[in-house]
């Protein structure tokens, strides 16, 4: 079978899920929740703009923090469990009767990641795009003070004050990017987990214990979920952020791919 | 089944064509910045402000430049900090006089750069600010000075290294307009 037409039908498994779905509305519901919330409160205001109301960026209400610690949930929700089902099922040895154990991996991790990003930035950039219609883009005014706290030690902060819409797409793609991560995590470590539970959770698990231990008294962090939030209440770095990336990319690539060529399932 | 897909998508195109509508619609009418430059005059309601020049200072400059006291600068990051600072020529122009506190919060939102904001250092503006009068007479002109603490904290050290005043711009009002004094 070509690499190309396992591909698409991983993917079109994926985006049938009914839980990639569920996962999208989850999502769905947590932003427009902010978004109805805000626009209740401010509604009438003549100053607000829209880097205040989008969640991402939104420091008043906690449905910032939830999307945000909920992230490696929905994006694993969706597909992030399949590799592990199919291991159970038996579909893993079906398959590997038509195709190379190779392009089923890398077909599964690739459907895996789309699945795990869409499900993370379809929402939120439904809520820009909704919020962009409720209030005006203006650049921020640093001496109002009204907005989150950027300063030239966080990343992109000169993109915040000057493209606050850059900022918001910017800090969209980053999500989308650690979210398909996530994703890989779980197909990574599929073999020794035993259930699809365990599989799902363990990159929340791990995104979470991260920040406990990698955001520092000192006001930095190079945790993941300080990383993502648009907010920054901590310092984050370029370097922090490449190298988180590269080594969780990296490492759950290699991990998936060299067990999954190895394991002998016929 | 497919005829009702195919409904369902022009439903949704119909709905962000008109969202999108509605966002460029919201987007048109921007608020204006009015910038301005040193030497530029500025009328406001009863006075006009002309900016003469910017300045940016250490701790030790500013007490040798004013002739004052270093007691305001004795804790470490106080001393570490830098200031900006805009001398400009303030008149009256109208037929009432004006107190001196009504004269500053006028114009007393702060500097700013592409990243930073920092408002008036009121304690250190009292010191350096030699008014002639108790009150800003009808027809009277002064200079004045508006001044900010600029704390190295804020900035990356590279970041830091390079300010330079030109960088700074003072903000006289943020409503209903935002005015503007660019110093570079």
């Amino acid at each position: 079978m070509m690499f190309g037409r396992i591909v698409i039908f991983e993917i079109k498994r994926a985006f049938h899920e009914i839980n990639f779905k569920l996962s999208i509305l989850i999502g769905q519901m947590i932003v427009l929740l902010d978004l109805c919330t805000f626009y209740a409160k401010y509604k009438d205001s003549d100053s607000v703009i829209l880097v205040q109301a989008w969640i991402g960026t939104d420091f008043q209400f906690a449905y910032n923090s939830l999307f945000y610690i909920l992230l490696p949930l929905l994006a694993c929700m969706p597909y992030a469990g399949s590799y592990f089902a199919d291991m159970q099922s038996g579909y893993e040895k079906n398959i590997l009767l038509k195709i190379e154990r190779k392009k089923y991996i890398a077909a599964k991790l690739i459907a895996v990641y789309s699945s795990a990003s869409v499900c993370v930035v379809v929402p939120l950039l439904t809520n820009l795009f909704l919020a962009a219609g409720l209030f005006p883009d203006q650049l921020p005014n640093l001496l109002a003070f009204n907005t989150a706290n950027i300063i030239d030690y966080n990343i992109f902060p000169a993109l915040f004050y000057t493209r606050p819409v850059g900022y918001c797409l910017v800090f969209i793609l980053l999500a989308g990017l650690f979210a398909g991560v996530f994703g890989m995590i779980s197909v990574a470590i599929s073999k020794w987990c035993r259930s699809s539970f365990s599989v799902i959770m363990f990159p929340f698990v791990l995104y979470i214990v991260t920040d406990t231990f990698f955001s520092y008294q000192q006001g930095n962090s190079v945790a993941i979920m300080e990383i993502l939030n648009p907010i920054q209440k901590y310092i984050v770095t370029y370097k922090g952020l490449i190298v988180n990336y590269l080594v969780l990319v990296i490492g759950s690539f290699g991990v998936a791919w060299g067990v999954g060529r190895k394991r002998n399932v016929l | 089944m497919k005829n009702r897909y195919i409904l369902g998508g022009l439903i949704v195109l119909l709905g962000v064509l008109l969202w999108t509508q509605r966002i460029i619609s919201i987007n048109q009418d921007n608020p204006t910045t009015y910038n301005y430059r040193l030497n530029q005059s500025i009328s406001l309601d009863q006075v006009t402000l002309v900016p003469k020049d910017a300045y940016y200072l250490s701790a030790q400059d500013v007490v040798s430049r004013f002739r004052i006291s270093g007691e305001l600068f004795e804790s470490s990051d106080v001393q570490n900090s830098k200031y900006i600072l805009l001398q400009s020529k303030v008149v009256n122009h109208s037929k009432d006089d004006m107190e001196w506190k009504d004269v500053f919060s006028e114009f007393g939102s702060g500097f700013e750069t592409k990243t930073w904001a920092g408002q008036s250092f009121s304690a250190l503006a009292s010191k350096i600010n030699i008014l002639k009068t108790d009150k800003l007479y009808a027809g009277q002109e002064q200079d004045i000075w508006f001044v900010s603490q600029v704390d190295p904290g804020c900035f990356k050290k590279r970041t830091w290294e390079r300010l330079n005043v030109s960088m700074f711009r003072y903000v006289l009002r943020l409503e209903p307009k935002k005015i503007v004094i660019k110093l570079g």
